[in-house]
């Protein structure tokens, strides 16, 4: 019995030769679907999308990639027990499904992305933000991201965060899978299950919280905090152990501070991930999972003297919209929940999609728990993470929204359960069935995720001529101006926001759209006349066309008949103008 | 565990003086303004090294994946602090969350270096079982009040460990070091310090006839010794010091051999094999500092003892020697005691309760709920490698702490 380390690792494999020869294999296999991956992407032309998005001009190519290495994955999983091959699997996965747009797509994907910017840019020309700002004050009232980032383009000389801002999603998956994979093995340390979760997350990750924005690396910082704490300060893990559990000894200080910090920046990015926070260390030391209570104290400290200091001003204006996170969600899902009359065909094949995937993953979850339960293995710390953002549902008044957010934060822990339909139990070899089975449910969930992460994008990926047009209007417009723009659905508010009151005609009331309609020239000018603006535009762009016609949030047709009203006008010109996009100024004013 | 911590903790220093450097100039470089190329390159570097947070010393030394988490997350959230406040642009607001920072944390964590107190209930423990968490692979720069622990234990760990009260019949093997109490005597004014707050798990100890079912790996230095080393101060010692008086004596004075319970950890035949010359010194470490340890040469030690720690040691090994039948509870043992600092490297999973058992390293209460569940459906574990059918534990997992693990089967 006398082993070292190195052979303990290996025993399970009697034949190291043949593990390391398919390993090779499956090396190769892996670097030609990448191969593969990229070059079909690079053959994507963005200018074809439609109705369902990017999933409809994929090359046939990309799929195969994808699907081989879901199948890679699901050779590898029950035969490399050490988890490397199919941890390689789970990355490529991540970087192949999340990488898509930064490569296929020209321009930053997402108009909530291309907002972000704008604050980093505000910062970056500021050199700080402004709490009492008109527009977007949430923001500037939790920077913390967006400070971070203003510093990276200032040190870095860059013009702006669009540099890199398309390549965030990729960065925040792989940051999700590391903090993951702590916290999955401290729930089982079979690593068939912890990676086949793991693929999971990453296949049903569709909700689209990690582009550039706030609440992707504040999720980052709610895994890893759970990871630390579930890792080194549960019950029974001080009891001197290890160094890194032992209260007084550096290792520990060093996790505690990081804890800490960890807290911190998450209080100051975003507003939503504390009070989700604070219910899963309220559950952990409900259920007695862990004993440490100065976290709980710690960040209700921290966001509480955020709210009080730095934030108070906005706290107290819009104390309504405090615990909520203004936009920033996915926007496919905003119509189309409850009614789905109004929206194309498309539309609602993908809201089905998500909602397929949504509710096939909580089925899953709950036959894992089922299974589990029967063989009397814990699965405890995975329910009560998995349930506990349902809190989060009863808490906020925020509709539909906080529902898929609540999945979010609940899906890792769904997905461990949903993971262990296949993998029960340690040890126990999976049968070729239940692989087979393993195979056709991720890849019908990859397909599924495709189409629920990418199948709107004819709305979040915008063309050359449009991204010129907002350019110009962006770095004409003279501080004090009105810009009435049909939907959000645009490449806007990336640079000099703030020069901007901003009117979206798909969100004004529709007792204001159909005064408008009825006259769109008259309303468009008086409303830009108006003394108190110091210019203005109405910017019609091709994704507002496709925004407002996809999801019926204009009558059908308003946007070619507001555009050809303001040609007609003698009030209006075109400010610029390039493919389908225009920008209308008054004629005589700047 | 020095001879592993070595060139770890070399590794480390060396680490966190890298991280401290860069974090340094990333301060002054933000401070002073300084523009490219100077701030760029040091935004890159202090990225790159906050990773350096991987060299700490570790119980699992590969534990790659937990490194570059915590270097991520304190450099990332480093940053965003750092950045969140600089936006703002008020530096009052740094100045005051800092300050309200550091309180929180000084608040939160202020039991945890505290002297212990003395449970009322508790009586106190035997000389030879003074706990230290030095017993632990403490870096030697951490500071010395390890046995502060902040709380006592929560009641339910309390009831489990009375319930598991039978095991601790088996704790007699820790005898105090009988008539050494001058080689012992604590740092003054520390008395308390030596009662663990945490009830800790009762020690089970092989007898000494009984073969190792499973050999470790030997990259494991054995802890437990420590344990006797521990100065029983006067007031506390145990009425059970007299009952072995002459005991000590005997073999044990030319093997500096493991103590029982480091036998029980360590199951290699210590008549022949000195214990390893690095555990000594950190037997010595908790109350006395290695310096003090030196100053003050056990009287009694046989020469080339290294220590008192190891002469202690020896003492109690003839004990052991005689005690390879099944010793009836002494007072020494009490089930409610924390019962021994050996139960905090040993622990007999075949009796253990699942709290105890949570408390090795990487094993959670999930596991060890499993491990329990598995013992009560398929009897006792015999061998080491049995662990490994118990759902949660692996290869890699079990070579954390399969050295910390007896198999006595002590229930019928």
């Amino acid at each position: 019995m006398l082993r070292d380390h190195a052979s303990l690792e290996r025993d399970t494999t009697p034949d190291v030769e043949r593990l390391s020869i398919s390993a090779v294999r499956h090396v190769a296999v892996l670097a030609a679907a990448l191969i593969v991956w990229a070059w079909s992407l690079s053959r994507v032309d963005e200018n074809m999308l439609g109705g369902l998005g990017l999933v409809g001009v994929l090359p046939l190519t990309a799929f195969l990639a994808i699907v081989t290495l879901v199948v890679g994955f699901v050779l590898a999983v029950d035969r490399d027990r050490s988890g490397r091959i199919p941890g390689l699997y789970v990355a490529s996965l991540a970087v192949a499904i999340h990488g898509m747009p930064a490569l296929a797509y020209e321009h930053l994907r997402f108009a909530w992305a291309w907002k972000h910017v704008g604050i980093v840019d505000f910062i970056q020309r500021t050199g700080g933000v402004d709490p009492a700002i008109e527009t977007l004050p949430v923001y500037h009232n939790w920077p913390g991201f967006f400070g971070v980032n203003a510093w990276i383009t200032t040190s870095s000389q860059l013009d702006s965060a669009l540099s890199y801002a398309a390549w965030a999603p990729v960065v925040f998956n792989l940051l999700f899978l590391v903090a993951l994979y702590v916290l999955m093995e401290t729930l089982g340390s079979d690593q068939r299950l912890v990676w086949t979760a793991l693929l999971i997350f990453v296949l049903a990750n569709w909700v689209g919280q990690d582009y550039f924005a706030p609440q992707a690396i504040a999720l980052f910082f709610y895994f890893a905090v759970l990871a630390m704490l579930l890792r080194w300060f549960t019950v029974g893990s001080d009891a001197g152990a290890d160094p890194e559990t032992t209260p007084g000894t550096l290792p520990h200080l060093v996790l505690v501070g990081t804890v800490t910090i960890a807290l911190g920046a998450m209080a100051m990015s975003h507003q939503l991930t504390p009070v989700m926070t604070l219910v899963a260390l309220g559950a952990l030391l409900l259920f007695k999972v862990i004993d440490v209570r100065w976290p709980l104290y710690t960040l209700f400290f921290f966001t509480a003297a955020w709210m009080i200091g730095p934030a108070w001003e906005f706290v107290v204006e819009h104390f309504d919209t405090v615990v909520r996170d203004i936009g920033g969600f996915q926007a496919n899902l905003d119509a189309g929940i409850s009614d789905l009359d109004g929206v194309s065909r498309a539309q609602a094949a993908i809201s089905f999609a998500a909602r397929a995937i949504t509710a096939g993953i909580i089925a899953l979850a709950a036959l894992g728990w089922i299974g589990r339960r029967g063989r009397r293995v814990p699965t405890g710390i995975a329910v009560v993470l998995a349930v506990a953002p349902i809190v989060l549902i009863l808490l906020s008044s925020y509709g539909d929204e906080v529902v898929f957010r609540a999945y979010l934060f609940a899906l890792p822990f769904l997905a461990w359960l949903a993971a262990s339909v296949w993998f029960p139990e340690d040890d126990a070899p999976a049968s070729p069935a239940s692989l087979i089975a393993l195979g056709i449910v991720a890849v019908t969930m990859a397909g599924a995720g495709l189409l629920a992460t990418f199948g709107a994008d004819e709305l979040h990926v915008f063309t050359d001529s449009e991204v010129m047009v907002a350019e110009y209007v962006y770095a004409n417009g003279v501080p004090g101006s009105l810009l009435v723009d049909l939907s959000r659905d645009y490449p806007g508010q990336f640079n000099h926001y703030e020069n901007f009151t901003y009117l979206t005609v798909d969100r004004a009331g529709e007792e204001v759209q159909s005064t408008l309609l009825a006259d769109p020239a008259g309303v468009l000018a008086r409303w830009l006349e108006n003394p108190s603006y110091s210019g203005g535009y109405v910017l019609i762009t091709e994704t507002m066309r496709s925004s407002v016609m996809r999801l019926g949030t204009l009558p059908a047709g308003s946007a070619d008949a507001i555009e050809s009203a303001l040609r007609a006008s003698p009030d209006f010109v075109v400010a610029v103008e390039s493919g389908d996009s225009v920008a209308f100024e008054l004629r005589g004013r700047p | 565990m020095t001879g592993v911590a070595a060139p770890q903790q070399v590794g480390r220093r060396v680490g966190m003086s890298i991280v401290a450097v860069v974090s340094a100039l990333q301060l002054l470089t933000i401070a002073a303004q300084v523009g490219a190329p100077l701030q760029p390159l040091v935004s890159v570097l202090f990225v790159l090294t906050c990773p350096g947070f991987f060299v700490l010393d570790m119980s699992r030394p590969r534990d790659l994946s937990a490194r570059l988490l915590i270097g991520v997350t304190v450099s990332a959230g480093a940053n965003i602090v750092i950045f969140a406040v600089l936006a703002i642009g008020n530096a009052r607001w740094l100045l005051i969350g800092a300050l309200a920072a550091s309180a929180v944390v000084a608040v939160a964590l202020r039991g945890r270096f505290a002297p212990l107190p003395v449970a009322p209930t508790e009586t106190p423990p035997p000389a030879g079982k003074t706990p230290t968490r030095e017993a632990e692979p403490v870096p030697p720069e951490a500071e010395p009040q390890l046995e502060a622990t902040p709380q006592l234990a929560p009641p339910d760990r309390q009831h489990a460990l009375d319930a598991a009260g039978p095991l601790t019949t088996e704790a007699p093997v820790v005898v105090p070091p009988a008539g050494e109490p001058t080689a012992v005597a604590p740092p003054a004014g520390e008395p308390t310090a030596v009662v663990p707050p945490k009830a800790e798990p009762p020690a089970i100890v092989r007898p000494a006839t009984r073969p190792p079912p499973v050999a470790r790996p030997e990259t494991e230095p054995i802890p437990p010794i420590e344990d006797h080393a521990l100065p029983p101060t006067d007031d506390l010692a145990p009425p059970g010091v007299e009952t072995h008086p002459a005991a000590p004596a005997g073999p044990a004075m030319e093997t500096p051999a493991p103590t029982p319970a480091a036998s029980a950890a360590e199951p290699v035949p210590h008549e022949d094999v000195p214990p390893a010359a690095p555990v000594v010194p950190e037997a010595v470490r908790p109350e006395a500092t290695a310096s003090e340890a030196a100053a003050t040469p056990p009287t009694p030690a046989p020469p080339g003892t290294p220590s008192r720690t190891a002469a202690a040691a020896s003492e109690t090994a003839p004990v052991e020697e005689s005690e390879t039948t099944p010793l009836p509870p002494t007072a020494s043992a009490r089930p409610d005691e924390p019962a021994s600092e050996t139960s905090r490297h040993t622990i007999n999973v075949n009796t253990a309760s699942a709290v105890e058992i949570a408390t090795l390293p990487g094993v959670g209460m999930a596991i060890a709920q499993r491990m329990v569940d598995h013992r009560n459906r398929h009897g006792a574990f015999v061998e080491i490698g049995d662990l490994l059918d118990v759902s949660g534990i692996g290869e890699r997992k079990l070579a954390g702490f399969m050295h910390l693990v007896v198999m006595e089967n002590v229930t019928p």
